[in-house]
């Protein structure tokens, strides 16, 4: 009887380990091997060629193209309304190495209205965030003579900006981007030479030179050509712009913005005029 | 017979087989009730989510190992071991297979390779023989030569030379010939051996890469089958009744000896088994960082589904918490130590889960039957107030960094002066908030005003921390108390004042000039402080660091402001008004400027005095029948006079209101505060509080607000709330005055950080290993910071972007030449002994009206504080002893480890710290200090003085072309010796005099700064000359022609014998002179 006892706990036992030895030899082939290495159940094919599409249409239709087939142009001139303020000249004896490097006398920039009660170094864009294509040609700025030249320029996000110094004193290029995406820059110009920048995002950027305070420029980074400043008769002209009805916004650094809106059709002039006062 | 027997013994007093039957109903109830609680037993929450976990960690080893495979060239390269081989299998296979299936190859190999060594052996031997014969024939022939007296070797001229020679050459063919034989047998015999051995290694080359290429993919795929659920043998060591052995499913614990549970007399280290179910918390790297608060779901983590709750989040601020590397890790700090909540047990609902708010608890209830739960003091404490924790540790720091709400309510608690009636820690021995009260007499225009403005302060001025005694909900008594209590109050006030000796204003002031000192551009710096009407920015109205000036005209007596804003200290030594060092002219015009700006509003006002003495009586006959029977407090009085009954019932309610908690009262120097002390109240249990009548409402569990956390809150957005439907004598009711700041209505986030400051206030259960402690050094940092604080450094100098308010009122181009300094990494920057002496005296000597030589265009001044010798040395080494990046010796080690901290951790790229809040700022110093510590980098105030690189004297060549290099690069068109402005330029454009930096700046940072000064100072006029440009950095100077000698000369020049004399001269020079 006891034996009997001893038997059956024994083949309980035996029992327990063979269903256990069974079950963990059981699995056979490993379940993740064959996810690993199986072809079905990749789970990451089933992803590439969906991220090769979207890389394929970034490449192909990012940057717009104008069709100059379907393009006219704008043209137009920024009037003063009012009295000619007079220019104001500059004194530049504290700084003997500006007074002898300049001839003739230079005048402060910050509004400048030409002989003709027309207003230069006025900004005139189109109102657009669409990305065109970029010129390879660079944009340029001089500096001469102590002077920032041109005052006021624009050039396009991505395009690459020629900053160069003329003078053979020493100048220090301080940009101050007005946007939040650009960074600025500071760098000293000991001599005659040239330094490239880029923006990739549109702004408005503040140049100036901390050596010669009244030295200043702004630059108006765009995202399209659709651009031009005015020069010593006002005029302002913007070709190849695509058919459309288009805001123009005129844009002056210590007057402020305008707008009007104008609508351009193939291959004809379209016009616009501006008035600034005080 | 044997039956019988049997039969008889067994005779009972009970029916034997009844019992069987009953017997055999308890078995099976029993057994019945044991699988029962085994089944139960094995259901457990926990078990959800580690088989989740599992299951996640099986995918993500997965797609890791699926990755690996890619990499290693996939099924093409390595084939899948099981149907297809790939190419490195079917190449070992074929390259073996022609190893061993041709049979001739490697035999016919072999002889080659026998035939060649045995060619060049024999080759050998032959060219080794005949060297020597030749060499042998070379000596006779020389010996002859030079016996025969020839006069060249290569043409003998006698006879027998010449014999001799031509046998000499041709031994010297024959071996030439054979050398060049043996060369040519040796290539052969390495060419048939490189054959050889080529084919023995066929195979072998091709199988390593294979085993090196498979090595990944196979540990991956170990990795995944080690979570797979559905393997056999997990599935049974998981299966019941058999998971008492090695269950992958299984509750898991940290044990933190250095926190304890307090378990009533008993103190237990904290056990926390949240990893049970939180097993991401350390894998922020796999798992999406985050609170296990938020919702559910995130599409960032292709491994989460939406179901998965947040318990698969890792810690959401893995820089710090959690992880090995983080400061503190989750094996030595666990969990509960900061969350609080029950540990030791398993389950969502048990371990008390705290909402953050109604939706989250809405959420909650509906996905995970989460319900209230109440046994246990310290629930978790909501995300809201998580940061009342930090303080169990960091107890000696002013602000903790990252902290950045415990930090915001400390500031206002210091600022309202809680902890004058509400004794706690982090305050002890700070001085009394408000201004003194002995001497109002000399201060207030006039009686009324004190009436006016107890009666309601925020009327006179809507941003004081004055908080409001009175028209509160609970002293709806008799009308006119509140008028008889101010009264008695301010004429008791005014009996304690005794004059003081006052300056007389010689009302000569102009108050245009006024206007300008005080507030053009910041003025002389007192919108560093104060801010007031005439100069509005959107924060006019919140509490600043001095008070408001909108309405000053209307409080105070030409007198005392004159006599106030030339020497605060005299009318009140604690003051933290600095000296501006006014002359009289300034203060004068200061005064007539300031006494304009009135609170009309406020002056129409009036203020009803009781007109007999019925309320004063009152108050004391309630005060005084506390302690003696009516009719002997009646007869007492009625013995006083009119003035008495005011003074005394002032007296009483002074001591009741404890207005010496926050100002200076003759007599009552030593008065104890008379608010419940708040250290440890953060552990008071929500029984020991007085709900009041809410306490039945708020014990529902459907409202669930009966805990410390609401009745604070309700406290301090209405501080009598508690006494609604109550019956209570005067002098029983709640006496909490209301702060406007924190009133129902008023900033959310300010209470929020007032309240998770107060609940900070915890008996402490932490062990002192596990604190921070600090060291002197940072002891002396933190006494420093606290004065940096107190004397408001920041509402002018910007300090890693905190303060800097003055600069609201420096608008424009021109006011950003106004603004004051950036303190950050001032000790890296200035000399010690210069910054003493500085912080002493900012203008050395020069007196009233004198401006700091350094910056003489700068129309805030540099005030004179005051420090006495400790404080001064506490600032000197706050600002010294910083670990910045900006102290750091190794500055490309620490530049590295930033690097890859900010890799490893988002949210901490110079874009998003210069917008963050300051404490985020410093916590990032301190973490990257904290690795670069660990890789030995030190810190400038470790090394010797003057603190790391010494100037070098500058001698012969040297100093003529360190003199050339500064005039060359027209130091002087800005740095201007003596403060001379040029014409065509504006004092705004100038720099510091460069006399001073001999003596003030450390040579190091002056070398730092040379290279790099926009980093120092984002936004500096001080054009970098030698910064890098398309990968190299430019050299200014072709005489030197190197960049860093450029540097390091400049640097050494400027701190070398000659220069202060050459700068006066070069500056001559550029001034044309």
């Amino acid at each position: 009887m006891k034996r009997m006892h001893d038997k059956t706990l024994w083949m309980l036992a035996l029992g327990i380990a063979g269903v256990a030895i069974s079950a963990a030899c059981g699995g056979g082939e490993s379940r993740s091997r064959k996810s690993i290495r199986g072809g079905a159940e990749n789970p990451t094919a089933a992803n590439a060629p969906a991220a090769g599409d979207g890389a394929a249409a970034a490449q192909s239709g990012g940057l717009k193209k104008v069709d100059p087939a379907t393009a006219g142009s704008i043209t137009g001139v920024v009037k003063w309304d009012g009295a000619r303020p007079a220019p104001e000249a500059l004194d530049l004896s504290g700084n003997p190495d500006c007074a002898k490097a300049v001839k003739e006398t230079i005048y402060k920039e910050d509004l400048v209205v030409n002989a003709d009660n027309t207003v230069a170094n006025a900004l005139v864009s189109i109102d657009t965030n669409d990305r065109y294509e970029v010129p390879a040609e660079p944009a340029v700025v001089d500096q001469v003579g102590c002077r920032y030249i041109p005052h006021v320029f624009a050039l396009q996000a991505g395009q690459k900006l020629k900053i160069k110094s003329s003078d053979p004193t020493l100048h220090n290029v301080h940009y101050i981007p007005t946007g939040d995406e650009n960074t600025e820059d500071n760098f000293a110009m000991p001599a005659p030479g040239v330094r490239e920048r880029t923006f990739n995002s549109a702004d408005w950027i503040k140049f100036k030179c901390d050596v010669h305070p009244w030295m200043g420029a702004w630059a108006a980074v765009k995202t399209h050509p659709f651009f031009a400043v005015t020069g010593t008769d006002g005029k302002f002209t913007i070709a190849n712009v695509p058919a459309g009805t288009h805001t123009l916004v005129l844009k002056h650094e210590s007057l402020g913005e305008q707008t009007a809106t104008v609508t351009v059709e193939a291959g004809k002039v379209a016009t616009a005029e501006f008035t600034l006062k005080k | 017979m044997a039956e019988e027997r049997i039969k008889d013994a067994g005779a009972t007093f009970f029916d034997v087989k009844a019992m069987n039957r009953w017997f055999l109903v308890s078995v099976a109830v029993l057994t019945v009730a044991y699988v029962a609680s085994v089944v139960q037993d094995h259901d457990r929450e926990f078990k959800g989510y580690q088989g989740r976990f599992f299951e996640m960690e099986r995918e993500l080893a997965v797609r890791q190992g699926r990755a690996a495979f890619d990499a290693a060239g996939g099924e093409k390269v390595i084939g899948d071991g099981v149907d297809t081989a790939g190419e490195l299998r079917d190449e070992i296979e074929r390259l073996r297979r022609m190893r061993d299936g041709d049979e001739r190859r490697r035999p016919e190999l072999a002889t080659a390779l026998h035939d060649a060594q045995f060619r060049f052996d024999v080759k050998n031997a032959e060219m080794k023989m005949a060297k020597a014969r030749f060499e042998a024939e070379r000596f006779i022939y020389e010996e002859l030569a030079h016996h025969l007296g020839e006069h060249a070797l290569e043409a003998p001229e006698t006879e027998e030379g010449k014999a001799a020679y031509e046998k000499y050459l041709d031994l010297k063919r024959t071996y030439e010939q054979l050398d060049e034989e043996n060369k040519q047998a040796e290539s052969e015999r390495d060419a048939a051996q490189q054959a050889l051995a080529a084919l023995d290694a066929l195979d072998g080359d091709v199988a390593a890469k294979l085993v090196a290429l498979e090595r990944d993919v196979a540990r991956l795929e170990k990795r995944a089958d080690s979570f797979d659920a559905e393997r056999g043998f997990t599935k049974f060591r998981n299966s019941i009744f058999f998971n008492f052995m090695a269950p992958t499913l299984t509750p898991r614990k940290i044990v933190v000896n250095e926190i304890l549970d307090d378990l009533n007399f008993l103190s237990v280290p904290k056990v926390d088994m949240c990893i049970s179910c939180h097993m991401a918390s350390d894998r922020f790297k796999d798992y999406p960082a985050g609170n296990a608060h938020v919702t559910f779901g995130d599409e960032k983590n292709p491994l989460l589904n939406d179901d998965d709750s947040g318990a698969f989040r890792s810690h959401s601020k893995p820089e710090l918490f959690c992880t090995s590397l983080s400061p503190h890790n989750q094996e030595r700090f666990g969990c509960s130590g900061c969350h609080g909540g029950g540990n030791q047990r398993v389950g969502f609902a048990k371990t008390f889960h705290t909402p953050s708010d109604a939706h989250e608890r809405e959420v909650w209830e509906e996905e995970l039957h989460w319900h209230p739960v109440h046994e246990w003091e310290y629930p978790m404490l909501g995300s809201r107030f998580l940061e009342a924790s930090c303080y169990k540790c960091h107890q000696d720091e002013v602000h903790i960094p990252g902290a950045e709400k415990w930090n915001r309510g400390r500031d206002i608690v210091s600022k309202l002066g809680c902890f004058g009636c509400h004794k706690m820690e982090p305050f002890d021995g700070v001085r009394r908030t408000g201004p003194p009260l002995g001497h109002v007499t000399s201060k207030f225009a006039d009686l009324d005003f004190m009436l006016k403005w107890v009666d309601e302060p925020a009327s006179f001025r809507p941003s004081t921390p004055m908080p409001a005694f009175f028209h509160r909900e609970n002293r709806s008594m008799e009308p006119g108390r509140d008028a008889a209590e101010i009264t008695a109050l301010v004429t008791y006030l005014y009996n304690l004042s005794s004059p003081q000796q006052l300056k007389s204003y010689p009302g000569s002031g102009d108050a245009a000039k006024g206007k300008v000192l005080f507030g053009e551009f910041g003025g002389v710096g007192c919108m560093g402080c104060h801010g007031i009407d005439d100069f509005p920015t959107d924060k006019l109205g919140e509490l600043r660091h001095g008070p408001e000036l909108s309405g000053i005209g209307s409080k105070v007596t030409p007198d005392w402001l004159y006599t106030w804003i030339l020497d605060p200290k005299s009318l009140w030594p604690a003051t933290n008004m600095p000296d501006l060092r006014l002359t009289e002219q300034e203060a004068a015009d200061l005064v007539a400027y300031l006494m304009t700006r009135r609170n009309v509003a406020f002056e129409q006002k009036s203020f009803a005095k009781p007109a007999d003495d019925a309320p004063f009586e009152q108050i004391l006959l309630e005060k005084l029948t506390e302690r003696m029977t009516a009719a002997r407090a009646a007869e007492e009085i009625a013995a006083m006079s009119g003035l008495e009954k005011r003074r005394k019932a002032g007296e009483y309610l002074l001591n009741h209101y404890g207005c010496f908690g926050c100002h200076e009262v003759p007599g009552y120097e030593d008065a104890k505060p008379i608010g419940a002390e708040l250290n440890g109240w953060g552990s008071k249990h929500a029984d020991r509080l007085d709900f009041g009548m809410v306490e039945f409402e708020w014990k529902d569990p459907e409202v669930a607000k009966f805990n410390r956390e609401s009745w604070l809150e309700q406290k301090l957005k209405n501080t009598r709330f508690y006494d609604r439907g109550k019956d209570k004598k005067p002098f029983e009711k709640l006496k909490m005055p209301q702060f406007s700041q924190l009133t129902e209505g008023m900033s959310d986030a300010d209470r929020d950080a007032v309240m998770t400051f107060v609940l900070s206030l915890v008996k402490d259960n932490t062990a002192p290993s596990i604190k921070r402690q600090l060291t002197a050094d940072e002891q002396a940092v933190e006494r420093g910071a606290l004065l940096v604080r107190e004397k408001n450094c920041i509402g002018c100098h910007l300090l890693y972007g905190e303060g800097g308010e003055i600069r609201n009122f420096q608008l424009g181009d021109e006011g950003k030449a106004y603004y004051p300094p950036l303190l950050d990494g001032q000790g890296a920057r200035t000399q010690p002994a210069w910054l003493t002496s500085f912080l002493h005296d900012p203008v050395f000597g020069k007196g009233d009206g004198a401006k700091a030589h350094l910056r003489p265009w700068m129309k805030a001044r540099m005030p004179t504080f005051g420090f006495t010798p400790a404080e001064l040395n506490d600032v000197v080494a706050y600002f010294a002893h910083e670990k910045v990046w900006h102290t750091s010796t190794e500055r490309e080690l620490w530049d590295t480890l930033a690097t890859k901290f900010r890799k490893d951790f988002p949210g901490y790229e110079e874009a998003q710290l210069r917008k963050a809040d300051h404490t985020k700022v410093k916590l990032f110093h301190d973490l990257v200090a904290r690795n670069y510590e660990r890789q030995g980098g030190g810190f400038t105030y470790e090394s010797e003085y003057p603190y790391g690189a010494r100037p070098q004297p500058l001698v012969g060549d040297d100093l003529d072309k360190a003199r050339n290099l500064f005039q060359k690069l027209q130091c002087v068109l800005c740095h201007m010796p003596g403060g001379v402005v040029p014409t065509g330029k504006s004092p705004a454009d100038m720099a510091p005099d460069l006399s001073l930096a001999r003596e003030r700046l450390s040579p190091n940072w002056v070398r730092h700064w040379l290279e790099v000064p926009e980093v120092y100072q984002p936004g500096t006029r001080m054009p970098p000359f030698w910064k890098i440009e398309g990968g190299v950095r430019p050299s200014v100077d072709p005489d030197i022609n190197d960049p860093v000698r450029e540097m390091d000369l400049l640097r050494d020049y400027l701190f070398s014998d000659s220069f202060a004399a050459d700068y006066q001269e070069v500056a001559k020079k550029a001034r044309g002179e």
